[in-house]
């Protein structure tokens, strides 16, 4: 039965039917020790107290009590198994539901909005969860805990029994009533809830269109109706729903009321024992609680088949192909293509008309057109995306419609006009499509992937990502070798051109393009305690500054900073721009002029306004920041309290540090520190050592950038190609792989976005091939570079059919199809088109 | 290699300081209407650019984004017409001068080069500093455009009595030697 046809119950009485039973049974048991208490309680009364009888008061008691903490035990194991009842069947039906749902139609997808998928997969199937879970065994229990405290009752006065009895009837037609206007209440609430999700779905996914065109009042305006909306369903939704209980509230009191009344009489009169009285009391308030459980389960079983419906009404559409053949292996197809009058129509419009056209294997097929003249639509159609309104569509002689979508995802990739990147890595995106095959054995190997990211002309990119990334720990332990060997290049090799851009860490020095904390610090930790928002609070620090007579000095610096700063930059505004050139922030600028005003023209005394001024200090880079200049002799003072730091309070072996550090100026050689072999928190910034937490960039330059300028580009290409002759860079391409491309590929600029897809789509390697102007947003070179791929690595091994807006690139292809208002109005090769001088011909001359 | 050569890039201390910069600024005639705030935020946002002799500070042909004032050294400016190079006007410190101002106002290509004949120190502006600048002070940009085109009008004359005088020989001498 399709999944959106079967009732609520289909799920409960077909599911976990052991566990269902078992906990029958334990509801069963449950239930006698429920009752037991009752006739404890008539004895007590009755024979122990009337007795005068301690042993038999002690005997039922404490019976009692074990028969309450027994039954209190048990409900709360039924709850438990309840609950686990109702998630396990809702995992199945939430699995069950999304197969479903991913293989509806695209063209369902085109009309439903994602905000109600969503809505429906997620909140809108939980509540129902909760339902699931007692749907058998609480009616069950109920009536028959309903029906044995009846008994029980009946037993010791059938009179008043039927007394308590008259009230029930009048809740059987009025909470039913209540229930209806609830129930119409609930669908509106549901879907407005669902548009709400619409609304705000949108508004996220176009969020540039919002900021570009300030449209917030706009969407405010869209979503605050809504929110109304929703307040009055709201609103009276709930009046109802208190309304039930209230009545429920009602009737329970009346019980005891009629009992006293009628009970009190005849106990007085001496037709009624006491102890029977305090017993029927007992069990009218008891009786009174399975009621009210059937009310309520009443209550949710209409909330929850409501709520099912509504989820369910909305994909009730059978999916068009099955996924997998029947009794056979998928085809594996040479790629030959007929469409035999085929046209597409959605309700009048002829979108396509009277195709027909044959592709034979591995002849690649160039399909142009002016823009809506059918050809994307007509890709679809050949990838069983879409189905063919009239005539037919045959792969190998087969009709399309008759194979599965196993059979033509193994033959068929189809790259589109907009491709989505999916949220990961650029890796998990590149392998998405051979991974979807589902044997996660036959994935590419590393050097097949790299070369298909050469090929697609997404090295240079990939290159940048993983420059940029700081890769774990145990990764770069394994590579440790290389890396440090690309910064001897950069350092050795390389060193006269790198000497103009990066100032090379050099313990000697005071280095102008690094910060003061870089510079007294001269290392990183991997626990982060010597980062620089910590630093001013650090306590090593405080004593190395203190022990140096640097404190004043660094504060005043700070102080000067933060005076120069403000006075120049108060009346900017946050402008980054101007900010630039200051350790301080755009939005610093605020605090510290209060700072400053509180300072007046005294000295910073408060720990907390020198912690604040020494924040800038440590963050000055003399060479970067204009906004002032380090004063005379600072720098040396610095460069001595490095190397106080290092050597007495990290325990460096500096002698070592400095000796490395000219070996590798002069030989191009890298020794390790001697001491350092262990992992350690601190790592210095010598030549030899790694440091974890920056950037592959930052450790293979190994230094203060000097300047950003188009030099930087050219020498970046320099040390690339020395890194490839060394055979180096496939170890950062590798890194690169990992980098996280965002929601829908949002970190990749579009051309990357389509590199990816039509690297994804050629990894597959299928004997089909449909390109949906695939190359349009790239720029010509990289367009260039995928047509060459095309022309020689495919030619003569894949179907391919390109959608090409550009005509001069179409000579290449076998044969060119033009289409017109969807349909086919020339066909043939470039020569015996031009030759024609029909519509191609000039749509070539008009370009 | 020997490690002074990473230590080229030491700081020139107080040398580089606003104030330093803003007097430098006062002196040029380009500047001689300009607010002290704004001629200060100039300073701010300038660059030091040091170029050894006998290198380019600026390619014909490469797109022009920065104004250049000589603070030191003397440069030469040439132009390449149909292959050969002509050398259009000498400039050096003394005469508080500069080239580029044009490139503060739009987007174009390099019509000369620029040769650092000796040791060259220049201060630069970018068009990008001067449009922030100016974003921030808006009533002064009408004011400073005209002053950069009187000024461009002034060495147009400068540069074309300097052709004019060496119309037969000199002007068509190599670049990069001085008169
Ligand atoms: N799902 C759809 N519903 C209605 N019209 C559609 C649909 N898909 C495409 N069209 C229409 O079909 C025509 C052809 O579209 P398409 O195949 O995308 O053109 P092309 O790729 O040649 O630019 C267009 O006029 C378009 O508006
Ligand atoms: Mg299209």
């Amino acid at each position: 039965m399709l999944i959106t046809r079967r009732p609520l119950l289909y799920w409960v009485l077909t599911r976990h039917r052991p566990l269902q039973l078992l906990l029958l049974a334990v509801i069963l048991v449950s239930l006698f020790f429920r009752v037991f208490p009752l006739e404890m309680q008539k004895r007590i009364v009755n024979q122990a107290i009337h007795l005068r009888d301690e042993q038999l008061l002690f005997l039922y008691c404490a019976l009692y009590i074990g028969a309450i903490t027994l039954a209190s035990l048990l409900k709360y194991l039924i709850n438990v198994m309840q609950t686990v009842i109702g998630q396990k069947i809702l995992v199945g039906m939430r699995n069950e539901l999304y197969h479903h749902i991913l293989q509806l139609p695209l063209q369902f997808y085109r009309k439903m909005q994602p905000g109600t998928v969503i809505s429906a997969m997620t909140a809108e199937l939980n509540a129902i969860g909760l339902f699931l879970g007692g749907a058998l065994a609480i009616p069950v229990t109920s009536i028959l805990t309903f029906l044995v405290f009846l008994g029980f009752m009946f037993s010791m006065s059938p009179l008043l029994t039927l007394l308590t009895l008259t009230v029930y009837p009048f809740e059987l037609v009025i909470i039913p009533l209540l229930q209806r206007r609830y129930n119409r209440f609930n669908k509106k609430r549901i879907r407005n809830t669902r548009s709400m999700g619409n609304i705000v779905n949108e508004a996220v996914s176009g969020i540039h269109e919002v900021h570009s065109n300030s449209s917030f009042a706009l969407e405010e305006k869209r979503m605050a109706a809504y929110v109304n909306r929703l307040y009055h369903i709201l609103k009276k939704l709930f009046i109802v729903k208190y309304g039930m209980k209230f009545a429920n509230n009602m009737f329970q009191s009346f019980g005891p009321f009629i009992l006293f009344l009628v009970g009190g009489y005849l106990a007085i009169h001496g037709q009624f024992t006491l102890g029977a009285l305090v017993a029927f009391l007992s069990a009218c308030e008891k009786i009174y609680d399975p009621w009210k459980e059937m009310m309520e389960y009443y209550q949710e079983y209409q909330d929850a088949s409501v709520r099912y419906r509504q989820i369910m009404k909305i994909f009730d559409l059978p999916p068009e192909h099955p996924l997998l053949p029947e009794g056979r292996e998928p085809y594996r197809l040479r790629g030959d293509i007929e469409l035999k009058e085929t046209g597409f129509s959605i309700g009048a419009v002829k979108l396509l008309d009277g195709i027909t056209a044959r592709i034979r294997p591995n002849e690649q097929i160039a399909l142009v057109g002016s823009s809506g003249s059918g050809k994307s639509t007509l890709a679809l159609l050949v990838a069983q995306l879409y189905n063919a309104s009239h005539g037919s569509i045959l792969l190998d002689g087969r009709e399309i419609n008759t194979l599965s979508k196993a059979d033509i995802s193994r033959n068929i990739t189809m790259i589109s006009q907009q491709p989505f990147i999916f949220t990961g890595t650029v890796r998990d995106n590149l392998l998405y499509a051979v991974r979807a095959g589902g044997d996660d054995k036959n994935l590419p190997d590393r050097s097949s992937l790299l070369s298909m990211v050469r090929d697609v002309g997404l090295e240079e990119d990939i290159l940048r990502f993983g420059l940029n990334m700081a890769p774990p720990r145990e990764r770069i332990m394994l590579l440790l070798d290389k890396f440090l060997h690309m910064r001897s290049i950069i350092q050795g090799e390389l060193n006269e051109q790198f000497a103009g851009i990066i100032e090379f860490y050099d313990c000697h020095y005071f280095l102008t393009y690094c910060s003061l904390r870089d510079n007294i610090i001269f290392g990183d930790s991997l626990s982060g305690e010597f980062d620089t928002e910590h630093l001013p609070d650090n306590k090593v620090f405080r004593k190395l500054i203190d022990e140096r007579g640097l404190e004043e000095d660094l504060v005043a610096l700070g102080l000067d900073i933060a005076r120069k700063t403000v006075h120049l930059l108060k009346d900017i505004g946050e402008d980054e721009f101007f900010f630039e050139r200051s350790p301080m922030q755009a939005n610093e600028l605020e605090n510290y002029a209060t700072l400053l005003d509180d300072l007046g023209n005294g000295s910073p005394r408060q720990r907390q306004q020198r912690n604040q001024l020494l924040l800038l200090t440590l963050r000055f880079v003399p060479g970067r920041h204009s906004i002032t200049g380090l004063p005379e002799g600072l720098d040396d003072k610095i460069v001595a309290a490095r190397h106080y730091f290092l050597e007495h309070l990290m325990g460096v072996d500096i002698e070592a540090c400095f000796t490395s550090t000219s070996r590798l100026r002069e030989s191009g050689v890298l020794a390790s520190l001697p001491m350092y072999t262990d992992p350690r928190d601190f790592i210095p910034f010598c030549p030899a050592e790694y440091l974890y937490r920056h950037s592959l960039k930052d450790n293979i330059f190994f230094g203060g950038i000097i300047r950003e300028t188009p030099d930087e580009e050219r020498l970046y290409s320099v040390a690339m190609d020395a890194f490839a002759r060394q055979g180096l860079l496939d170890e950062i391409l590798d890194i690169g792989l990992d980098f996280e491309v965002g929601s829908k590929g949002d970190r990749l600029s579009g051309g990357q976005r389509q590199k990816v897809a039509i690297a994804r789509a050629l990894l597959k390697d299928t004997p089909i091939l449909i390109m949906d102007e695939a190359t349009a947003s790239l720029d010509n070179q990289s367009q260039a570079l995928i047509q060459k791929l095309i022309d020689t690595r495919y030619k003569g091994h894949k179907t391919i059919i390109a959608v090409i807006h550009r005509l001069d690139l179409t000579p290449t292809y076998d044969r060119i199809i033009v289409l017109k208002a969807g349909a086919v109005i020339e066909q043939g090769t470039y020569a015996e088109l031009m030759d024609r001088q029909g519509v191609f011909y000039e749509l070539v001359h008009k370009q | 290699m020997n490690s002074s050569t990473n230590n080229k890039h030491r700081h020139n201390g107080e040398g580089s300081s606003i104030d330093r910069k803003t007097a430098f600024l006062q002196q040029l005639p380009f500047f001689h209407e300009t607010a002290l705030e704004t001629l200060r935020l100039y300073a701010y946002l300038a660059n030091i650019e040091k170029f050894p002799a006998n290198e380019p500070i600026t390619v014909q042909g490469e797109p022009a984004d920065r104004m250049y004032l000589i603070v030191s050294g003397r440069i030469g400016i040439c132009a390449e017409h149909r292959g050969r190079q002509f050398h259009l006007q000498l400039l050096s410190a003394d005469g508080f001068n500069y080239f580029g101002e044009l490139a503060l106002l739009a987007e174009f290509d390099w019509l000369f080069s620029a040769f650092a004949l000796t040791d060259v120190t220049a201060l630069t502006i970018t068009r990008e500093a001067f449009h922030k600048v100016m974003e921030k002070y808006p009533e002064q940009l009408p004011k400073t455009v005209s002053r950069i085109i009187k000024l461009r009008i002034e060495r147009f004359v400068d540069q074309t009595h300097y052709l004019l005088d060496h119309l037969k020989e000199e002007a068509w001498r190599e670049c990069g030697s001085e008169e």
